[in-house]
């Protein structure tokens, strides 16, 4: 597997406090990678030490191949940015701007013209090529910079948070255009904090909060974090009493009892309950939901629906981040109590 | 990639042509940067004229000023008082054509790199593959480049109309001499540079464009020293003296963009700014 971007023990420390550490990562080619993580976890850190713009303070790092402190001005070809703000030239034309990026990139004159018309035409600015970019909405600033970024055909392309300052029309714009640069074969990295885009769009995603958390499919993620869980929804449940489970005088069961009978069988691991509803946590959800299904009959439930819960990205991320704050309060205290 | 050479030159003439483009925007630079230039030929000529009233019995100038000016040029000892005033008079406006095309150069250069954090537009800017020393020449002759110009321009106007209100002496002797030639030709763009070269290291240092504006301003104060330095004859202004400190400026120019370029901290820049 051919990797676009490839990080070992990266790290970057400001004063002396450590913003990223011992970052492993690698990035496939053709692939959309979303780097998740709260403010000020490091995400733009890495983003501008990719981009040649910092250097790390450990580690090492190649993008498309190059190393990014030995080769900087290759790994700048080949690689495109999209930062938080636009920062384009107000007091210049949409095609000026572009003129101006595609004369750094070193793309001769027509080729910088094809490029500029190109990706004008594409991402529908081309009417309002000679507009100052300052008269232009945010979207269109937002395209703008988008089309600024893909001027010398970059084969790595870095966004940052590419939607956040967008009505939700221009966010859905910049979604289907991240969508046709995949499909075009580059590799996208998403810097994000909107977790539905994210789980919408990345093939793999990265939770980072200073150092890496957890990286996988959105999907890998959860099931990760939470195995697969079935949701048995029971319609004829007595009202919980308080009562020995096993009395032979009661007819039927509490959904609490049904869910301590349910949690001792085979296969099954965790059993909670909400509601009328039993969340049992299992690892072979096709063995063992017919044999549960057959047994809660067995036991005179009505069952209304049977159903495997599917846990958000965004559950995923709170709990991840959340377990590192609770690890990091822990070892502050255990210092304090040590100093 | 094409061959170095053309890549350097592309970078620098794109970051210029940028820089222009905005600034043929920008109005109030316009007229900022034209503008003294064609108000001091203006003074001058009025002065140029009005000493043209003044008859060859006019007493003599004061003994300071005379002697600097036999010292300028010592085959014009002869000349009248009326001639040895109007050299008095016009003599300071050589300084001024050299300090003119400092102030709003300089002012466009303390702004060149804080302007473009704040626009946030640096960042972009440092992700393509343009070498700093390419992005701080072209800012400092994209700043420089508008002023002297002007200078020279405005230098031509004054030479053309004073041939009208000058003597063949004084024409010759003074305006169309070697050191007030060079001095315009040579001296305006060095110290100009050397201006914008103070003014974009102190734009890479400081966050804020005001502070910039406050501290580049300090920069104008020793070339006002000089300036008065002429007017009170501590100075005096020969070819020899004109190419020294023209030779010296081009070296002091040298070592202030090598020392802009390793004063430019791209990383405290970007994460320190804000």
């Amino acid at each position: 597997m051919l990797h676009a971007i490839s990080t070992e023990d990266l790290g970057r420390k400001y004063g002396q406090r450590w913003a990223v550490r011992d970052l492993d990562l690698n990035i496939r080619q053709g692939e959309v990678f979303g780097l998740l993580g709260p403010n000020g976890a490091g995400k733009t850190t890495i983003m501008r030490m990719l981009a040649c713009l910092i250097a790390p303070t450990t580690g090492r790092a190649t993008v498309a191949g190059h190393d990014i402190v030995e080769q900087p001005r290759e790994v700048r070809r080949s690689l495109g940015i999209l930062t938080e703000s636009p920062g384009l030239y107000d007091h210049l034309s949409a095609q000026q701007n572009l003129a101006f990026y595609a004369k750094l990139y070193d793309l001769d004159p027509g080729k910088a013209t094809h490029q500029t018309e190109r990706y004008l035409k594409l991402l529908g600015l081309w009417d309002r090529r000679r507009d100052l970019a300052g008269t232009f909405s945010k979207g269109m600033k937002q395209k703008l910079s988008m089309a600024r970024m893909l001027l010398h055909e970059p084969e790595v392309v870095i966004l940052d948070e590419p939607t956040s300052a967008l009505d939700p029309e221009g966010a859905k714009l910049v979604r289907d255009f991240i969508k046709e640069l995949k499909s075009e074969g580059r590799t996208i990295i998403l810097c994000t904090h909107n977790l539905v885009e994210a789980q919408g769009l990345c093939d793999r995603v990265a939770i980072i909060k200073k150092t890496l958390l957890r990286v996988g499919t959105p999907r890998e993620l959860q099931q990760s974090l939470y195995g697969r869980q079935i949701e048995v929804h029971i319609v004829n449940a007595l009202a919980d009493s308080g009562d020995d489970p096993h009395d032979p005088g009661q007819e039927g069961y509490t959904i609490n009892d049904l869910a301590i009978m349910v949690s001792s069988r085979e296969g099954v691991g965790d059993v909670t309950v909400a509601d009328d509803s039993l969340l049992v946590s299992m690892l072979d959800p096709d063995d063992v939901t017919p044999r549960l299904v057959r047994y809660l009959v067995g036991l005179g439930a009505d069952i209304a629906r049977v159903a495997e819960v599917e846990h958000t990205l965004e559950m995923a991320y709170l709990d991840l981040v959340a377990r590192q704050e609770l690890s990091e309060n822990e070892e502050a205290t255990i210092a304090k109590g040590v100093a | 990639m094409s061959n170095g050479r053309f890549t350097v030159n592309r970078h620098v003439l794109a970051v210029i042509e940028n820089e222009w483009a905005q600034l043929i925007r920008n109005r109030v630079v316009i007229v900022t940067t034209l503008a003294p230039p064609l108000l001091l030929v203006a003074l001058a000529l009025i002065v140029l004229f009005f000493s043209s009233l003044i008859g060859s019995d006019t007493p003599q100038v004061s003994p300071t000023a005379s002697s600097v000016l036999r010292d300028l040029d010592p085959t014009q000892s002869g000349v009248n008082n009326a001639e040895d005033l109007r050299r008095t008079l016009l003599s300071p406006f050589l300084l001024l054509f050299q300090m003119i095309p400092l102030v709003v150069p300089i002012t466009i250069a303390s702004y060149s790199i804080v302007g473009e954090k704040q626009n946030r537009s640096l960042e972009p800017l440092l992700s393509t593959p343009i070498h700093t020393w390419e992005l701080l020449v072209a800012k400092a002759l994209s700043a420089a480049v508008p002023g002297v110009m002007a200078t020279w321009y405005g230098f031509g106007i004054f030479a053309l109309a004073a041939r009208f209100l000058v003597s063949d002496n004084l024409y010759n002797g003074l305006i169309l001499s070697p050191a007030w030639i060079l001095t315009v030709v040579l001296l305006t763009p060095l110290f100009t540079l050397l201006g914008v070269s103070l003014g974009i290291i102190i734009s890479s240092r400081v966050k804020e464009p005001s502070s910039a504006q406050q501290l580049t301003s300090l920069v104008v104060m020793p070339l006002i020293v000089v300036l008065l330095g002429q007017v009170l004859g501590l100075v005096n202004v020969s070819t020899g003296l004109v190419l020294g400190t023209g030779l010296v400026i081009a070296l002091l120019d040298s070592a202030l963009l090598t020392l802009a370029v390793r004063l430019f901290r791209r990383e405290e820049i970007l994460t320190m700014w804000r």
